[in-house]
């Protein structure tokens, strides 16, 4: 390492004293290396011979009576956070045992102190804590159901049920040493109180403020209880609260910003779709706005969130503002674009026809629904044309079109005539949806009536004479 | 105690020190530093600055009348500890 570096790298680590001092050593060490250079020795080897510079920063701060862990603790990476879980463990697992010794003391101590107003206290902060872990359970019966059904889809080769179980028993698992740390954290808390003597008033305060803000979040609730208390600093509970801060943070990813990434994915697909649109000419500009305010709002709640867990940052508003602000426009946009739309009650000009006709002989009565009758004297007696038109599309269309008789089926019963027919439809594919036809229609915006496809129109050719053998 | 012996004899500064220490002990350069630290903050040393023309101002190292006290204790507690472990060599050989 190079003289300059190694001094700004040592006066970091040192930020925790004082400027004075700070240039006080650095000008030392700066010496020495020049003596040293002075001396023959190359800058590396004099730096070198000063060895590790962690152990090196340890040394001179001990000089100060400071505890060198103490800038450490801020840095925590990946890594480290499985290093600080199983130590949060077994600091877990101390503090209960301690915690219950300490209960136990408390009580033999604080026997003569149990009036009935500190009993009911008791008892209320227990029916909160409980009502407080019910509705804990939510989320976490949430992610736990979500989370299996999705496991069980997705693990179908191992054993779909193994995939889920494993699921639900970990949630499970969380959520039981949660509730567990939470207890201590605040049995702890409570104990400590009984030893300093609390006076009524704190029973009224609690209660009320857990009232209030029973559904706000699990932290806001345990920095109410520390609030909430004496005069007396209550020592804080350094392990525990460690642990339960970085479980809430665990479960503060999970339930909240996965969900959001995923609702930002959404939006962001929503937004290239949209762009996609108007380069074909659909001016779906208010969409395109209010993908765009979806996502820097969402934006904005992710980050947010991500930096209130690993560490305060101060938090914009302008985002949220201009999200705003675009959601407004974007959905005026919108709700006019699609006013746009006009409703045409029949089937567009281009659409395709084809006609039938049959022509058939009868001497009784015959029932024909027909649209439309045309006295044709040119035609014979008891001879009567129908002409059947029907219309179709590329991909839904009419097979084995026939015009058929049919007897009469019961005793006071006419013929009748039918045209019968199958329906056959293209098979639907994906490509359909992006293709020119559908991007016409959202440009057009017009909407017609395609249920007129099924319809049949029927004109019917008879004689003078034969018109009356026709029934409606 | 060896620092505190040095610089009982002359004032020095920092590398000078290292020098002279290095003379009986094998020592990292890395720990002197913060010893004289310490020793100075628990105020057994003073120190001030020297103007020098063939650089930046020296820092020199300068025993107090308490890091004095400390230093004839320490020789005092190294020669008991001296002579002990002498007693038991000589035990030992005459085995």
């Amino acid at each position: 390492m190079m003289k300059d570096k190694f001094l700004k790298e040592l006066e970091k680590k040192l930020s925790i004293l004082t400027e004075l001092e700070k240039k006080d050593i650095i000008d030392e060490y700066r010496d020495i290396i020049e003596e040293k250079i002075k001396h023959g020795k190359t800058e590396e080897e004099a730096v070198k011979e000063f060895g590790n510079i962690d152990k090196l920063t340890d040394e001179i701060l001990s000089a100060y009576k400071i505890n060198p862990e103490f800038n450490k603790k801020k840095e925590s990476s990946a890594s480290d956070f499985v290093g600080e879980c199983e130590d949060f463990i077994k600091k877990g697992a101390n503090k209960l045992a301690e915690v219950t010794e300490e209960i136990v003391d408390n009580f033999k101590k604080n026997g003569k102190d149990f009036t009935l107003e500190s009993v009911f206290e008791l008892v209320l902060k227990v029916i909160i804590f409980l009502l407080f872990l019910a509705v804990l359970r939510i989320p976490f019966a949430i992610v736990a159901s979500l989370g299996s059904s999705l496991f069980d889809s997705s693990f179908i080769f191992i054993g779909s049920g193994v995939g889920g179980f494993i699921w639900k028993l970990l949630t499970e698992i969380i959520y039981i040493v949660v509730c567990i740390l939470l207890f201590v954290v605040i049995v702890k808390k409570w104990t400590d109180n009984k030893v300093s003597n609390q006076s009524n008033v704190e029973k009224a305060e609690p209660v009320a403020k857990k009232k209030e803000t029973k559904t706000s979040t699990t932290d806001e609730i345990i920095n109410e209880k520390k609030d909430s208390k004496t005069n007396k600093k209550v020592p804080t509970n350094h392990a525990s609260s460690q642990i339960i801060t970085t479980l809430l943070r665990i479960f503060i990813i999970f339930v909240m910003v996965i969900p959001l990434v995923f609702v930002y994915i959404a939006a962001l697909s929503g937004l290239i779709i949209s762009i996609y649109l108007i380069f074909k000419g659909v001016y779906v500009v208010g969409i395109l706005l209010l993908c765009i305010s979806a996502c820097i709002f969402l934006g904005a709640l992710i980050d947010i969130l991500s930096s209130k867990l690993f560490n305060g940052k101060r938090i914009r508003i302008y985002p949220f503002i201009i999200s705003f602000i675009l959601f407004v426009i974007g959905s005026l946009l919108t709700v006019e674009y699609f006013l746009g739309f006009t409703y045409y009650n029949k089937l567009p000009e281009d659409v395709l026809s084809e006609t039938i006709e049959k022509t058939i002989e009868t001497n009784e009565a015959i029932v024909i629904d027909y649209d439309k009758i045309v006295i044709d004297n040119t035609m014979e007696n008891n001879k009567i044309k129908v002409e059947a038109r029907y219309y179709y599309l590329e991909e839904y269309y009419y097979e084995n079109i026939e015009i058929n008789t049919f007897e009469p089926d019961c005793d006071n019963c006419y013929k009748h005539l039918v045209v019968d027919y199958d329906r056959a439809y293209q098979k639907f594919n994906l490509k359909e949806l992006f293709t020119d036809k559908f991007v016409e229609i959202l440009k057009e915006q017009k909407i017609y009536n395609y249920e007129k496809l099924n319809d049949i129109d029927i004109t019917i050719y008879v004689n003078e004479n034969t018109k009356d053998l026709v029934k409606d | 105690m060896i620092v505190l012996l040095a610089v009982s004899n002359r004032d020095m500064y920092g590398y000078e020190l290292i020098e002279e220490v290095s003379k009986v002990v094998d020592i990292n350069d890395g720990t002197i530093y913060p010893l004289l630290k310490r020793l100075t903050n628990e105020k057994y040393f003073d120190t001030y600055l020297v103007e020098s023309n063939e650089g930046p101002s020296r820092k020199y190292y300068h025993i107090t009348s308490l890091g004095q006290e400390k230093l004839v204790e320490a020789i005092e507690v190294w020669k008991v500890f001296a002579k002990s472990v002498n007693k038991f060599i000589k035990e030992s050989e005459k085995k």
